[in-house]
């Protein structure tokens, strides 16, 4: 027992006349310090993830539904496989700009209109652009999910912008772009995309574009995408809330079943990134940068890989939480950065590994020493305890995602896009507990030092020598675009 | 206690248990059974509004040393411990407070009790001078990563000293400046420690998967021999308001200038907050808001934005625009000053206020989904109400906002003449 809370107590006895008493005894009691052992910690809960209803609809796209009735609360993800890939040489952004004016007038309403109408609905609406697909999120009180879906379908079915509204969303569009380059993170990131994948791959350029392509997309370009990608033949709905599958279904066909027809699934050949060997640091100059970016990219895997999980669990260990290997040293031991990510980036047929973050421009050198010996280190294999921990943080974060009714569908639609069953999301979850030592210790192989992209943003008059002295022996400068 | 969100589309009901230790720390229980995971939520009361002249960014930087060890657990065992059993954990400082937040699976709640109360006891008579020293680095890195060489934020650095006098608890930034960071000793430290991180200035919710009678004898057991001790005096600032426009101008490495307009408006949860709040929505709040419309689609801006930053002593208002090309910062303040004088001549109409509270009561919803929202929003009731209990009053003033309520707001505390005014411009060819 700890000492750390020992009371003394003065126990005075009874007095009498005589005989004369001895002196009152002090009897020292030690009451325990609650605080003094850690409680012990139960064993864990089993975790039990909802399982989507699978349907299809008329026109053949997919449906998947959970049903999360806690509040009266619905999100719908329409997925179309496509995407940025399908961008016309010199034209990158033009899949991205033509999805961004689906909300820019629709059906009967124009530009104004629709916004007011969504928003006086308290509807959540958007489109979105990846690399490999184009799709409309719809969150909304489950009142409204017949409003939501009206506008939906006249999103893919009637887009009704015009000319006015292109050239001001292209220009927008433009401005993003251009103050996008002065963010570190991004700026790493889109470069990094470019080097990886090479500027011929479909893959080889951010869905958004660049400054000088989004400027030469036109109409025709994006009325061009819109009729190409956005039919039904390889369309996913997935519908999470307060609605059960036959609610959903039949919402779905009264809005987007017969009227919206299948024909050819508008595919992309997947080009997988070359493996390259030896590349040079790639600076993008960013004079009186405060911090440089730090963006390394290695061979990874591919969604659906049997080797996902112990490449997922390697990378948590190596920058995946607080006491991850990269932060305890470059953020609490040396006090280089304020936080390194380490994650994985699985896509569909191709992936990669991610380390990233920002370090003080003073210690560029040293910190990309340190980071080097890690990853040296880590092909090594990781201790039981980072074994746990990995697993344990992987699983919280699923537990997490199911909170949400946005977080559900979009969880869900993730698995259903890429062409898993409805029990991967918890297959994915039983692996990741199986995932051992051993498999991880194989995985390592990943950080070979020597397949890496390494994209630093930073002063480089000032990290240059540091950069050499750190062995880096080929610097390129490159512009980001 | 049982509370029912009126008003709301469809009910939702968020039960609750709430009561007091000797000691006077508060406590709130919020079972949900719904996912396996617990939350452990401590709000602190105290932030960059306690800190002393000349230790601006302490409060933040104390934050970050709480997770520096104690005695019975040193080192980074905080981390540690959570994560080798699934949890994380994180906090934020803000002018008036620090929140701590323990997320994960719900065996390891009696630990993360265990943590809370061990930290609450002897954080303080466990610093050093190295932990001090490394948490300064990672303090100013976090400077630099979010105001030094991010895109216009060096402009919010300004904002204090533009909108409060001198002596003022918010005459400061939250992150600080790097001289007063360099300047904490240990014995600051120890001394805001033993001041202010006391049982009876915290509370603690505690939501999700547990048996809420055996959650009860744990924190009974392990805050309960934490003594009550008497508190600083707390700031009592007068109502700070603007005779006039004031202006400050800086350079950013940025392509285009940036306006932001600040207005002086009542503190969280004071009468006319939550028609300021719905005026940042009537006039920020999506493609169909007035300024969107008139600076966006009128082609002047390339982005808009009109927002409350609630505080307990007066919040700030700010209504941001970044320009297009070739449009001037002037061209851009006379159109937004030109919006809110419409604003008031044109209260919000019929459809306008049905959007905002359609938005309100989407918004709502959906923030309540989050297990730590929830914890959030019932310690930020009782900090800055008395109560957690006034989640009902809360649906309340947003529901029974008038469009004339809001056109009363904007004359009262939207006044252009009355704005203060950062711009951030292009950086002149010379670099930082």
């Amino acid at each position: 027992m700890s000492r750390s809370a020992l009371c003394v107590l003065l126990v005075l006895v009874g007095c009498a006349p005589k005989p004369v008493p001895p002196p009152p005894p002090v009897v020292a009691v030690e009451v325990p310090d609650p605080l003094a052992a850690r409680p012990a910690i139960g064993a864990p809960v089993d975790f039990a993830p909802p399982a989507p209803e699978v349907a299809t609809l008329s026109n053949h796209a997919g449906l998947w539904v959970i049903n999360r009735p806690a509040l009266p609360l619905v999100s719908v993800v329409l997925h179309v496989p496509g995407g940025s890939a399908l961008d016309p040489v010199g034209h990158p952004g033009a899949a991205w700009l033509s999805d961004r004016l689906m909300t820019q007038g629709a059906g009967k309403l124009d530009a104004r209109a629709f916004a007011e109408t969504a928003e006086r609905l308290g509807i959540e609406l958007s489109a979105s652009t990846d690399l490999d697909g184009s799709q409309i999120t719809a969150s909304m009180k489950k009142d409204q999910l017949e409003a939501a879906l009206g506008l939906v379908a006249d999103m893919v079915l009637h887009p009704n912008w015009g000319v006015p509204d292109f050239k001001r969303e292209r220009e927008l569009a433009v401005g993003e772009l251009t103050q996008a380059l002065q963010e570190p993170p991004t700026v790493a990131a889109r470069t990094a995309l470019t080097l990886w994948y090479g500027k011929n791959n479909p893959w080889g350029h951010p869905a958004e574009g660049t400054v000088k392509g989004m400027g030469q997309v036109t109409v025709k370009d994006v009325q061009r995408y819109h009729t190409q990608v956005w039919n039904a033949a390889g369309a996913t709905f997935t519908v999470a809330g307060d609605i059960t599958l036959a609610e959903a279904q039949s919402a779905l066909e009264s809005h987007l079943g017969k009227a919206w027809v299948a024909s050819k699934p508008a595919g992309v050949a997947v080009i997988a990134a070359p493996l390259y060997t030896d590349r040079p640091v790639y600076v993008v100059d960013s004079p009186g940068a405060a911090q440089t970016m730090f963006y390394l990219e290695f061979p990874g895997r591919p969604a659906g890989d049997a080797r996902l999980p112990a490449l997922r669990t390697g990378t948590i260990a190596l920058g995946g939480t607080f006491t991850s290997r990269l932060n305890a040293l470059l953020r609490e031991k040396r006090g280089y950065t304020y936080g390194v990510k380490a994650r994985t980036l699985p896509r569909h047929g191709d992936g990669s590994v991610v380390v990233s973050s920002r370090i003080r421009t003073d210690v560029t050198g040293p910190a990309l020493s340190d980071l080097l010996g890690e990853l040296k280190s880590i092909q090594l294999g990781i201790s039981e305890e980072e074994l746990g921990k990995a697993r344990g943080a992987y699983k919280q974060d699923q537990v997490e995602a199911m909170e949400s009714v946005a977080g559900v569908a979009s969880t869900f639609s993730t698995y259903q896009i890429g062409g898993f069953g409805p029990g991967q999301f918890a297959g994915d979850l039983v692996a990741m507990g199986k995932v051992t030592g051993d498999a991880v210790k194989a995985e390592m192989a990943a950080y070979d030092w020597k397949h890496a992209l390494v994209v630093l943003v930073g002063d480089r008059a000032k990290i240059e020598p540091g950069l050499t002295a750190a062995g880096v022996t080929k610097i390129e400068v490159v512009d980001p675009g | 206690m049982l509370l029912l969100l009126a008003g709301l589309a469809s009910a939702a009901e968020i039960p609750f248990e709430r009561y007091e230790l000797p000691n006077g720390l508060q406590v709130v229980l919020v079972e949900d059974h719904s996912l396996p995971q617990v939350v452990v939520d401590m709000w602190y009361q105290v932030g960059s509004g306690n800190e002393a002249a000349g230790r601006s960014g302490f409060a933040h930087l104390f934050e970050h040393l709480m997770f520096m060890g104690t005695f019975r657990l040193p080192g980074s065992g905080i981390d540690q411990l959570m994560e080798a059993n699934g949890g994380w954990n994180n906090a934020w400082t803000m002018e008036d407070a620090t929140n701590y937040y323990d997320v994960g699976p719900p065996q390891l709640l009696p630990t993360l009790l265990w943590i809370e109360a061990d930290r609450m006891q002897q954080l303080g008579q466990a610093m050093t001078q190295e932990k001090l020293d490394l948490q300064r680095e990672v303090v100013k890195n976090e400077r630099r990563q979010s105001y030094e060489d991010e895109p216009y934020a060096v402009g919010e650095l300004e904002v204090p000293s533009l909108m409060y006098p001198k002596g003022h608890p918010y005459d400061h930034t939250v992150i600080g400046s790097h001289e007063d960071l360099t300047a904490a000793s240990v014995d600051d430290v120890k001394q805001f420690f033993a001041s202010w991180y006391v049982p009876n200035n915290a509370s603690l919710v505690v939501a999700g998967d547990f048996d809420p009678a055996a959650v009860k004898l744990v924190i009974a057991g392990y805050f309960g021999v934490i003594p009550k001790q008497a508190l600083p005096e707390r700031p009592h600032p007068e109502a700070v308001v603007a005779s006039q426009k004031a202006r400050v101008t800086v350079e950013d490495d940025v392509d285009y200038p940036q306006i932001n307009l600040y207005f002086h408006t009542p503190g969280s949860f004071q009468p006319g907050e939550a028609e300021i709040q719905l005026l940042g929505s009537l006039l920020g709040g999506g493609e169909s808001s007035r300024l969107y419309r008139d600076l966006v689609i009128g082609g002047l801006a390339q982005d808009v934005s009109a927002d409350q930053m609630p505080t307990k002593y007066g919040s700030l208002f700010v209504i941001s625009a970044t320009a297009n090309d070739g449009v001037s910062v002037q061209q851009m303040e006379t159109a937004i000053d030109a919006e809110l004088r419409k604003v008031v001549a044109t209260p919000a109409s019929a459809p306008e206020m049905e959007r905002l509270h359609n938005q309100f009561e989407y918004g709502f919803l959906d923030n309540l989904q989050s297990l730590q929202n929830r914890a959030v929003q019932l310690n930020q009731y009782w900090a800055y109400t008395g109560s957690p209990d006034y989640l009902v009053k809360d649906l309340a003033r947003f529901r029974d906002a008038t469009a004339e309520g809001l056109r009363d707001a904007a004359a009262r505390w939207l006044t252009p003449e009355q704005a203060g005014i950062v711009v951030v411009n292009p950086r002149a060819e010379g670099g930082k």
